[in-house]
């Protein structure tokens, strides 16, 4: 059995639906950092499979090229999330996000 | 040599640019006197020049500063426009620069000493030479324009003079009054000025050109007193009677509020908060005369629109008899004087509205001396007493000998008391109601005639009772007893302010004397500025006047200085009177009901603004507000809700993107 764009896709799907969960599941502020993670990482699957699997041919480097900017987006929103959970945690003592509600209106 | 004139009138307003040039208020005076002197000295050489010349016609010269849409067909009624200012020498004008110059000149010799010490003493001569200066300006003006233009320094000047001492309330409200009031009867003139421009601009473009004029300025009085025998005779297209009848309203408007006629006379006795000296200037030359001799100037505008000389007569008239009444009850000696003004202008009003013009404008002249000379002396007495009641005053005779008889003489020709110069005039009016014919022809009803006989006897009466009331309860008797007031210490005033008053004394009584006959039809012939009317020698006027005023004195003698107890008791019942024509008849009171009514209409807009307004814009911040309210309950603060929220848009969009693009909607996107 070779694998296929679909077995890639699903792969990526599953991915993203996992991080998708676990960002509206969890209550941690980290766990929902990581599964914000996850999806970054099922979208880049699926960036990388498109490119790999030629379905632009004119440019076939653009979909590695995407992943990679997307790998130092997803760096640079960790350090920032990552700050601003801590400067969270310094002032609440929490990083439990339903008790993080001052903004609620 | 006309053009003498110009330095006439421009010489006051360069002595007051010069008078900066120093750093001594006093010397700043002196350059402002020598200004107003060397004024006074060159009217007298031009009235003399006029008087040898008398058969030339009347000279002009103007400059042009600005025209506007030069010698384009008239847009509207602004065409070919020509802002002129200038200097008009004929009769009348040569006649009255002297009366001014002089008057002025005297004034602030007296003012010297009286203003001494006081902190805007610089201020005070600046103004009276540019007070000076705007009144010779409106005298000798060629148009209308000019005339305005003169019209409004004047008014500006009495303005800051009233005001001059700015500091107490009373006066800073005089101040404000007199401008106010006065600015209803201006806004009549300017209408007047308008319309006239608009009902002649175009007839006066098709005349040939007057080579003094350069161009034919359809304000000019030259052209005007042509164009309103045009309009008469019905050759002006689009202007008839009627036209003339709301012309000479709406000039006549601004004279009763400049000359304090009765409808809007309440501003003149206010004006009494200035300096007396201020006083005396308006009252005298300036301000309150260019009221009547707008109307003098104007004259023929009214011959043509007989009916509203009725209503100069009557309107004068009245206002001579009711200012008689209220000035025969005041207390104040200003006061007194003011009140006297406005009766006197009422008659130069009625002397115009009869046709008697020589009458008006020779009691005009007359009028100048004696009121100045009454408000100066008043002045000294007051500064000599500190006070202005004559109650509180009495005994001066004995201790201001040179005052009291100017005094009196000031009083005697205010009364018409035969010889002296008010005598001449005052029976001069009674001979023009008399004889009630208009100089081009036609005259006042018979029944007018009537009532106006009897409103001017009453007023020579009257006239008569008045300043001898005043001047036997002030200068007559005992000085009376108040606390820290001794009557050693009256002194005659220092001489600057002594020689005016003699001087004026001697005019007040001797000036008359161009008004016998003869003399007086030269001086008819001299001041009218149409055909000479025949306003010959009157017997009937000369008894009536005459003995009507005599009459008055007596009657004051037996009420104030040697009482009857009969005439006592007689008048008791009239003294109750006396309070309310003291307050004026509550006029101001009745002109500040009226205000308040209109000030209530006012509440109108005030009340749909508050109610529909505010409402509206109150209810448009509620709704936001409410909107905002429920708005901010989505903002619940949980972050999965809102990752939910962002989850869902994405499976919305990109939902809806994808069975678009694949053709599930129908008529967008691929077909299936």
């Amino acid at each position: 059995m070779t694998v296929g764009i679909t077995h890639m896709l699903v792969v990526s799907a599953a991915l993203f639906s996992i991080g998708v969960f676990g960002l509206l599941a969890r209550r941690n502020g980290i766990a929902m950092l990581m599964s914000v993670e996850l999806m970054f990482n099922g979208v880049n699957i699926a960036l990388v499979s498109f490119a790999r699997f030629g379905y632009n041919n004119r440019q076939p480097l653009s979909g590695l090229a995407f992943a990679l900017f997307v790998i130092t987006v997803a760096a640079a929103e960790v350090a920032v999330a990552v700050a601003l959970l801590l400067l969270a945690y310094r002032r609440h003592s929490t990083v439990q996000a339903d008790e993080l509600d001052e903004l609620r209106g | 040599m006309y053009n003498l004139a110009w330095a006439i009138v421009l010489v006051p307003l360069g002595a007051v640019g010069l008078s900066y040039v120093t750093e001594s208020p006093r010397r700043a005076a002196q350059i402002c006197i020598g200004g107003t002197a060397a004024s006074f000295v060159m009217s007298v050489v031009l009235l003399i020049y006029r008087l040898s010349h008398i058969s030339q016609n009347p000279y002009q010269s103007v400059i042009t500063f600005w025209t506007y849409a030069p010698g384009q067909t008239p847009v509207g009624f602004i065409g070919d426009f020509h802002i002129q200012v200038g200097i008009l020498v004929d009769g009348l004008s040569t006649a009255i620069l002297p009366v001014v110059t002089l008057v002025s000149l005297l004034i602030q010799v007296y003012s010297v000493a009286y203003m001494r010490g006081d902190p805007g003493y610089r201020r005070f001569f600046v103004i009276i030479g540019i007070f000076t200066f705007s009144m010779l300006g409106l005298v000798a003006s060629p148009n209308l324009f000019n005339l305005y233009l003169m019209w409004e320094g004047v008014g500006v000047c009495s303005y800051l003079l009233i005001g001059h001492w700015w500091h107490r309330p009373a006066a800073a409200a005089a101040a404000k009054k007199a401008f106010l009031v006065t600015r209803i009867g201006d806004l009549g003139l300017f209408l007047g000025i308008v319309f006239i421009f608009s009902k002649f601009a175009a007839d006066v473009s098709l005349l040939p050109a007057n080579p003094q004029t350069e161009v034919n300025d359809p304000l000019n009085f030259q052209i005007l007193g042509l164009e309103w025998q045009r309009v008469s005779s019905g050759q002006v297209l689009g202007a008839g009677s009627r036209s003339l009848v709301v012309m000479a309203l709406l000039v006549l408007l601004g004279a009763v509020g400049k000359s304090a006629q009765l409808p809007l006379h309440t501003w003149l006795p206010d004006a009494m908060e200035g300096p007396t000296p201020i006083s005396a200037l308006i009252h005298a030359a300036t301000m309150v005369a260019a009221g009547v001799y707008l109307v003098a100037r104007l004259y023929p505008l009214f011959l043509v629109a007989p009916h509203v000389m009725t209503v100069v007569a009557v309107i004068g008239a009245c206002t001579a008899v009711f200012a008689a009444v209220v000035a025969l009850a005041h207390t104040d000696i200003k006061r007194i004087i003011a009140w006297s003004t406005v009766s006197h202008l009422g008659l130069m009003f009625t002397a115009l509205g009869v046709g008697a013009f020589t009458a008006g404008v020779f009691h005009l002249f007359t009028h100048a001396w004696f009121k100045a000379l009454l408000f100066l002396a008043a002045g000294n007495i007051i500064a000599a007493y500190g006070t202005q009641d004559i109650r509180e005053m009495g005994g001066a005779w004995r201790r201001m000998r040179g005052t009291s008889l100017a005094m009196l003489a000031g009083c005697c020709s205010a009364s018409g008391v035969i010889i002296f110069a008010g005598f001449w005039s005052k029976d001069s009016i009674v001979a023009g109601v008399l004889r009630n014919e208009f100089p081009g022809g036609g005259h006042v009803s018979r029944l007018a005639q009537a009532l106006l006989l009897v409103a001017v006897c009453t007023t020579s009466v009257l006239g008569a009772m008045y300043p001898f009331r005043m001047f036997f309860l002030a200068f007559c008797g005992q000085p009376a007893r108040r606390r820290g007031f001794q009557p050693e210490r009256v002194r005659e005033a220092p001489p600057a302010m002594l020689w005016p008053v003699i001087i004026l004394g001697v005019l007040a009584t001797i000036a008359g004397f161009i008004g016998i006959e003869g003399a007086r039809y030269t001086f008819g012939n001299f001041v009218y500025t149409g055909s000479p009317g025949r306003e010959g020698f009157s017997a009937g006027g000369l008894l009536l006047g005459g003995g009507l005023a005599l009459l008055g004195v007596l009657v004051a003698a037996l009420l104030w200085w040697r009482p009857l107890p009969v005439l006592g008791r007689v008048a008791a019942p009239v003294r109750r009177l006396g309070a309310l024509a003291a307050d004026g008849f509550r006029v101001d009171a009745a002109y500040a009901w009226l205000m308040m009514r209109i000030v209530a209409l006012a509440r109108l807009p005030v009340r749909f603004d508050r109610e529909l307004t505010d409402a509206v814009a109150g209810g448009a911040v509620e709704s936001v507000g409410v909107a905002a309210g429920e708005m901010r309950r989505l903002q619940t603060g949980r972050l999965q809700i809102y990752a939910i929220s962002a989850m869902a848009g994405v499976v919305l969009v990109v939902g809806g993107i994808t069975l678009a693009a694949t053709g599930h909607f129908p008529g967008v996107g691929a077909a299936r």
